[in-house]
């Protein structure tokens, strides 16, 4: 296995855009070894360990699993449970056990289901832009994104079963052949979304797993070496995976298939979310601004969730030499585009709302700057201040400040779906009907329980599959390396 | 399962989910979506005319059966009263008859519990307690002109020591004294407004405190909508901005008791104006002139300091009453809540008269074709089925608890009415009520007063009754009520008529028939000539069928066809009455505020506080819903320093309430108002615990001209109280002030 | 014998107008409505959670302050939109608009989403929190033709459709059409003040066509371009005088 890797070495090497002049001061230091470990914890790629050690350190996670793991499982599991048994409560008993009224028939369950659906974006979609614009450093934390798309859309998919009335009836909505000749109704923005997620769950599932497959590989190798349980299924789902030439030519080529293709469904994806509430007549939510705007809050919402997931992971499996600073301080900086474009929309939004002044939508910011002003502060403001704080290079490489802000940042995105759903389903047209709503006991155990689920299944994943994207890292080594020019060693890479 | 066979059933779940997906359309699509037309015929079920006695109107209501079971009530659309229409109250009536806590059986008080007992034995002992009281017996009902009090007369009378009283819907003695006084007929002067272009309500509530809500609300609407080109105009006086006042053009927030000395200004115009323009009424020129010198002293200038409303304005609502709009003035318990409520209603029913006898067109306004027209009729039915209006006053009530006090009745038999509850506490009902060794209760609910008896006999449901009643006003046309059986009783109850009845004869007592559905046909049998609009040819059971077909008997009539003005008794005599006294209030310098008790149209006097559609439908002008509250005016809320839902109290000499202070613009600075009907204490789950009841506020003070409660002399201080509770209101706070969003 | 052909497209077209100037916000529709369409009370804990089960309630707006304060009225049912919100968002079907221009809610379809409830401006959809609770005696005054609704299920007004089934089958049955009158919900039949006439808009001899084709007549948010059917009468002047 993995023999492959060194026959690409030999292939047509080409001067990479590390050939200017002015780097060679830095490549020097880059060939002193004392400088070594200090620029380890900043550079892109580990060219000093050799394949087998490299794989076990980064199998490392998956093969040994501390007590405190365990602990940490059934804990989540407790949290899972509680909220399991509070849904199964709410559909036995009925709706009323949260605390939605009319008008406000959407509540904290649609703002959850939202704030998950737009957690997933950012996965495969950075996934697939940085595979597409070949950026050298996103290799170690493909997975890692990837699957906290799989996984937030698993955990967003189970909302709309929270969320309905009728869970026993909810067959209904899919277009089952019956002896009605009853379809549903694809008019509705439900029914677009519902297909936009199925496709969406399918394709980054798939994206998922036909990335998982070399690695997969490698982990059945070491499973079957050791006689490790994990050897049945691996050897069932690497699907007999070789590394044969053909083998890696089909697998990149589906891998940039479906990176073309999730990058196109993805932001359709959240578009169409934002259609659940823009394509109603009610006030506040009917604006064309939503789908764009919520295609942004969900790719911001999503980097700030792989930074604080990577900057764990760093921290919990010591893999401070694969998840790098580097790739922190990348991911930062694309947070910081993000987090402004965001703004700017966030801005247009109210800017439009402010100037027609126009009762029943300014009413919407008048009611939510009344009733939810500290809510607005911290999301608002939360922005601005990571933006502000993310400018510096210390912020952006320091670990604990980052995590925070992408924290901060994610707490400010959750609010902002909650304020969407809430403050607006609450101030109607129907003065008369004007309500207030706060979740329910069975709401926050529900959404802190889908929590702890999608920490489960990624703690769960992490002990099955390879975490770190072993294959493409492998790649990156491989493809570049030092060769001399002359009197000077320079980084080349090998264009794929 | 290898790797090419997955694929393989991959690839087939894919293409069969594909081809399955462009399958060819279907010839019929949706097939059921769409109800079948001829499918299930809904259930029509049967319908009975009858009469709605949940209050006194007399409104003819039909009865849908289906299966033998109660299921909706609606206006009787031939009856005069009701026109097809139905109030609050009789739509919600079908809800007591189901009530999970109706009474099922008749129950003895054994030292505060209650068991079950067969029929037999309670009327056994009913008979055995009516021997040993020979005489020394009093019965109490709820105020209704009914075959049940006309039998109670007949059987109890007032021999022997025995005593009838009710406890009927206060004021309503001084509407019927004030407008008898003018009229020579004792029954509330109710006007018909269907042809008023302007109308000032006098602190009438049409819905809540209303004569008949549906009767009122019905030439309401008529007066401003029902007539071609025409928009009849209203104005309303009272202290609080009712329902009513909401539905009226303009709200005056007359001071409490003044609204009589507002009548009289008026009047002094309109003389004033007819003297000037040498109109040429037919009451003479020396009646006219007797009047201005009797209502020289009551100028709008001279009477703004009391009423406060401007004397430009008075002048303009006087004008209409002169000019050739018909114009009208209704009284109501704003009028007669307090001690002038006899002598305003008369001066209220003086300008009505004035104004049609001014010799413009007549307006037809208080029409009535009596049955005094026949006074043999009006005798046979007035004795037969009711109670003179002199039992009635509250007056007697107090009488009767002074001699229950006194130990002057072995017996007494109270018949759907719960003084305990809702008499003044001050009247001490209830400790008097102990003196009397046997009580008996004909109920359908256990409530406050039951609970004080021995003896508990179920009623039936008037769904489930016979009876026969006269409307506690006199609309445009003579009419008697009939109450038939619209559903078999499904509880062990008895009909209280029919109790007493068989109590009495097995007692010894002389009684007038076997059970009440032959009274009622023996009386009407016997005055059968004069119902003439009846057949006569017909045999007795056709008239009697008809009669009960048609829920009734009342003249063939359309509003203004027939009706004539009744001559009013002594208009040339009135101006001796032309004074109204100053009202008088209960409570010092110490009590600063005056209480305004009023009755909602869903809780009534405590009646619908058991029904969850009372308590579920919102109160028109809180919304609140499920709840109490205290009513303040917004500037007085804040100078106690109260917002919405802060608990206050409020304390008379006689007792205090507490209840969540609610903040209203249409109340009178100086006026708190409290809505009564809660507060119970044993009148079941929904009943219990919601609220206080604002009859532990009031003192016992009279209107002596008629004996009236005056319900609203009483004044009270509030004083902010410890905590606060959620306000269940049913319009957001916020968004009740928002109503240009629809721009009406 | 069924000489009319009463299926046909457009023969009746349902409309409710509302006389403003008229109503006096008694409540007695709100009572009526309950009555006849079984619809549960939910009692006190229901309501503090700000729920409520009135498919038709009279909004009331308070305007001004003391002493010129003014209460209004609003009758709020479901408008039976010609072009209604509610209907495109239902991702089952489950509401959908008849050939009669009803607004129909087909109650074993809705897996209750509550997407329609959102879309509605009137705010007049009402959703089963809980299964109704009819216990005991209670049973007994529940109307026949009216099914009940467990819980997950949306509703609100018909426009009473079993009565307007029940005048439609006897007017067949007589082989005539619907006379004007023939068929009243519940909230029109019991209206003390008469502000309530509901009638078939296409007869343009109906009171109802009458009322909605006078001048007083508008619709509620109108500028959303829902096309209610029912209309709603203005008020008076603004002054007595």
């Amino acid at each position: 296995m993995s023999s492959n890797n060194v026959k690409r070495s030999s292939d047509a090497v080409t001067a990479g855009g590390h050939g200017d002049i002015s780097l060679l001061p830095e490549l020097e230091a880059f060939r002193d070894p004392k400088s070594k470990a200090a620029r380890a914890s900043y550079d892109d790629a580990d060219i000093y360990r050799d394949e087998k050690s490299f794989n076990e350190h980064t199998l490392a996670p998956m093969f040994t699993t501390s007590r405190a793991y365990f602990v940490f499982v059934i804990a989540l599991g407790i949290v899972i449970a509680n909220g399991f048994a509070w849904f199964v409560a709410q559909t036995f008993l009925g709706m009323g056990q949260t605390n939605m009224h009319e008008p406000l028939f959407w509540g904290a369950y649609i703002a959850t289901f939202v704030f998950w659906v737009g957690m997933s974006h950012s996965g495969t979609i950075v996934s697939s832009i940085l595979r597409l614009s070949q950026a050298n450093w996103r290799r170690p934390i493909l997975r890692a994104a990837e699957a906290m798309t799989a996984f937030s859309l698993l955990v967003a998919g189970m909302f709309p079963l929270v969320h309905v009335g009728r869970l026993w009836r909810v067959y209904y909505m899919f277009p089952l052949p019956n002896q009605r000749e009853l379809w549903p109704n694809f008019k509705s923005p439900l029914m677009w979304d519902m297909m936009a997620i199925g496709i969406y769950l399918t394709g980054s599932m798939t994206f998922l797993f036909i990335g998982l497959l070399p690695d997969l590989a490698v982990a059945r190798d070491k499973a079957i070496r050791e006689n490790n349980w994990r050897r049945h299924y691996l050897s069932f789902l690497s699907l007999g995976w070789r590394g044969s030439h053909r083998e890696w030519s089909v697998y990149n080529k589906a891998s940039m298939f479906l990176a073309v293709a999730i990058l196109c469904i993805a932001p359709s994806v959240h578009t169409i979310v934002s259609w659940d509430f823009a394509m109603t007549m009610t006030p506040g939510w009917h604006t064309t601004i939503f789908g764009p705007y919520f295609v942004v809050g969900a790719i911001y919402s999503g980097i700030a969730a792989v930074i604080t997931l990577m900057i764990s992971l760093r921290w919990i499996f010591k893999l401070d030499d694969v998840i790098r600073t580097l790739h922190i301080d990348c991911l930062a900086k694309l947070l910081i585009v993000i987090a402004i474009i965001w703004t700017y929309f966030y801005f247009c939004e109210f800017n439009v709302v402010w100037y027609s002044q126009k009762p029943e939508e300014w009413g919407i910011w008048e009611w939510q700057a009344e009733r939810f002003g500290s809510f607005l502060w911290i999301m608002v403001g939360g922005s601005v201040l990571s933006i502000f704080l993310m400018s510096w290079r210390k912020i952006r490489t320091n670990m604990v400040a980052m995590f925070f802000i992408t924290l901060l940042v994610n707490v400010g995105m959750f609010i902002e779906r909650y304020l969407i759903v809430v403050p607006i389903l609450s101030h109607r047209d129907s003065a008369y009907m004007w309500t207030d709503y706060v979740p329910s006991v069975t709401e926050l155990s529900i959404i802190v329980g889908s929590f702890a689920y999608f920490v489960l299944l990624y703690a769960l994943f992490l002990k099955l599959f390879p975490i770190v994207t072993m294959a493409d890292v492998k790649e990156g080594v491989i493809v570049s390396g030092d060769v001399k020019l002359g009197r000077h060693a320079v980084r080349m890479q090998v264009k794929e | 399962m290898d790797r090419r066979s997955f694929l393989k059933f991959g690839a087939l779940a894919a293409s069969s989910g594909v081809m399955g997906a462009c399958g060819q359309a279907t010839q019929k699509v949706i097939p059921f979506v769409i109800p079948p037309e001829d499918g299930a015929n809904p259930v029509d079920g049967y319908h009975y005319a009858t009469t709605c006695r949940e209050c006194e109107a007399g409104c003819g209501v039909v009865v849908r059966t289906v299966n033998g079971r109660a299921k909706k009530i609606e206006g009787n659309s031939v009856h005069p009263i009701s026109n097809g229409r139905a109030c609050v109250k009789a739509q919600a009536a079908v809800q007591r008859v189901y009530h999970s806590e109706r009474l099922t059986d008749p129950m003895v008080n054994k030292n505060g519990k209650f068991e079950k007992i067969s029929w037999n034995d309670a009327i056994g002992m009913l008979v055995e307690k009516l021997k040993i009281a020979n005489g020394k017996t009093f019965f109490l009902n709820n105020g209704a002109n009914d075959a049940l009090a006309g039998v109670v007369d007949s059987i109890f009378g007032e021999k022997g020591g025995n005593f009838i009283a009710s406890n009927h819907d206060f004021g309503h003695e001084s509407l019927i004294a004030g407008g008898s006084s003018l009229f020579d007929f004792p029954k509330i002067q109710l006007a018909d407004m269907s042809n008023a272009d302007f109308t000032i309500l006098l602190g009438a509530d049409m819905n809540e405190s209303g004569v008949s809500p549906v009767y009122q609300a019905y030439t309401f609407g008529q007066s401003r909508r029902g007539r071609p080109s025409k928009r009849g105009r209203f104005v309303y006086c009272g202290s609080r901005l009712s329902p009513t006042a909401a539905s009226a053009d303009k709200w005056l927030p007359v001071p409490p008791g003044q609204l009589g000395l507002l009548a009289l200004s008026i009047a002094q115009v309109v003389v004033d104006t007819v003297i000037q323009r040498e109109l040429a009424p037919s009451v003479g020129r020396d009646t006219l002139m007797g009047w201005r010198q009797a209502l020289n002293s009551f100028t709008p200038e001279k009477t703004y300091k009391k009423i406060e409303v401007k004397a430009d304005y008075i002048r303009r609502m006087a004008a209409p009453f002169v000019d050739e709009a018909p114009a009208l003035m209704v009284a109501g318990d704003g009028v007669v809540g307090f001690t002038n409520g006899t002598s305003s209603t008369e001066a209220i029913e003086f300008v009505n008269m004035l104004s049609a006898e001014i010799g413009r067109e007549k307006t037809k306004l208080s029409q009535a074709k009596t049955l005094q027209s026949n006074p043999t009729l009006k005798a046979a039915l007035q004795a037969n089925f009711g109670l003179a209006p002199e039992k009635q006053s509250f007056r007697r009530l107090k009488i009767l608890t002074d001699g229950m006090v006194g130990n002057e009745y072995k017996v007494g038999i109270i018949s759907h009415t719960n003084p305990v509850f809702d008499t003044p506490k001050s009247l001490k009902f209830k400790e008097a009520l102990a003196n009397v060794p046997f009580k008996v209760s004909f109920s359908c609910f256990m409530d406050e007063t039951t609970v004080e008896c021995n003896l508990v006999l179920p009623d039936n449901h008037w769904l489930e009754s016979w009876s026969a009643q006269l409307p506690n006003f006199r609309p445009g046309v003579p009419i008697l009520n009939l109450v038939q059986p619209t559903v078999v009783p499904f509880l062990n109850t008895k009909q209280a008529g029919d109790v007493l009845l068989e109590a009495a004869a097995k007692a010894g007592i002389a009684v007038p028939a076997k059970n009440l559905e032959s009274f009622i046909g023996t009386v009407i049998e016997k005055n059968r000539a004069y119902l003439k609009d009846v057949p006569t040819a017909l045999d007795t059971k056709e008239s009697w069928n008809h009669m009960l077909q048609s829920g009734g008997w009342w003249p063939n009539y359309n509003i203004g066809g027939q009706a004539e003005t009744p001559k009013p008794a002594s208009l040339s005599a009135v101006s001796k009455n032309l004074i109204i006294e100053d009202p008088s209030f209960d409570g010092d310098d110490s009590y600063q505020f005056y209480l305004h008790p009023y009755k909602t149209a869903h809780m009534g006097r405590g009646n619908g506080a058991n029904q969850a559609w009372m308590h579920e439908a919102p109160d028109p002008v809180t919304t609140l819903m499920w709840q109490f509250w205290i009513e303040v005016n917004p500037v007085m809320a804040s100078t106690i320093g109260v917002v919405e839902g802060d608990i206050v109290k409020v304390a008379s000499p006689y007792g205090s309430i507490t209840g969540p202070v609610f903040p209203f613009a249409g109340l009178r600075p100086d006026v708190i108002a409290v809505p009564v009907g809660y507060g119970h204490t044993k009148y079941g789950e929904l009943a219990n615990n919601v609220g206080s009841n604002a009859m532990n506020l009031l003192g016992i003070t009279i209107d002596k001209t008629s004996g009236a409660l005056a319900f609203r002399s009483q004044k009270v201080s509030i004083t902010k109280d410890k905590g606060s509770v959620m306000m269940m209101r049913n319009a957001h706070p916020r968004g009740e002030y928002k109503g240009e969003i629809f721009q009406l | 014998m069924k000489s009319f052909n009463y299926k046909k497209h457009n023969d009746y077209k349902w409309a409710m107008t509302v006389d403003l100037d008229r109503c006096d916000g008694c409540g007695a529709c709100v009572v009526a409505c309950q009555a006849e369409n079984n619809i549960p009370s939910l009692g006190v804990e229901q309501t503090q959670e700000g729920r409520n089960m009135l498919w038709l309630r009279i909004e009331r707006y308070i305007e001004g302050s003391y002493p010129d304060v003014k209460v209004r009225f609003l009758p709020m049912m479901c408008q039976h939109c010609d072009t209604a919100p509610c209907e495109s968002v239902c991702p089952v079907y489950a509401t959908y608009q008849n050939n009669e221009g009803l607004n129909v809610q087909v109650y074993n379809r809705c897996v209750g989403t509550r997407f329609c409830g959102n879309n509605c401006p009137y705010s007049v959809r009402y959703f089963n929190w809980y299964d109704p609770d009819f216990e005991g005696k209670e049973k007994n005054q529940l109307n026949p033709d009216v099914s009940l609704r467990e819980k997950g299920i949306m509703e609100k007004c018909t426009f009473c459709m079993q009565r307007i089934r029940r005048g439609k089958d006897n007017a067949a049955d007589e082989g005539r059409e619907v006379h004007d009158g023939d068929i009243k919900p519940a909230c029109v039949q019991t209206c003390p003040t008469g502000a309530l006439e509901f009638g078939n808009i296409n007869d343009h001899h109906s009171r109802v066509s009458k009322l909605a084709h006078s001048g007083r007549a508008i619709s509620l948010f109108e500028e959303k371009g829902t096309h209610p059917s029912v209309k709603y009468l203005k008020g008076g002047t603004a002054d007595v005088f």
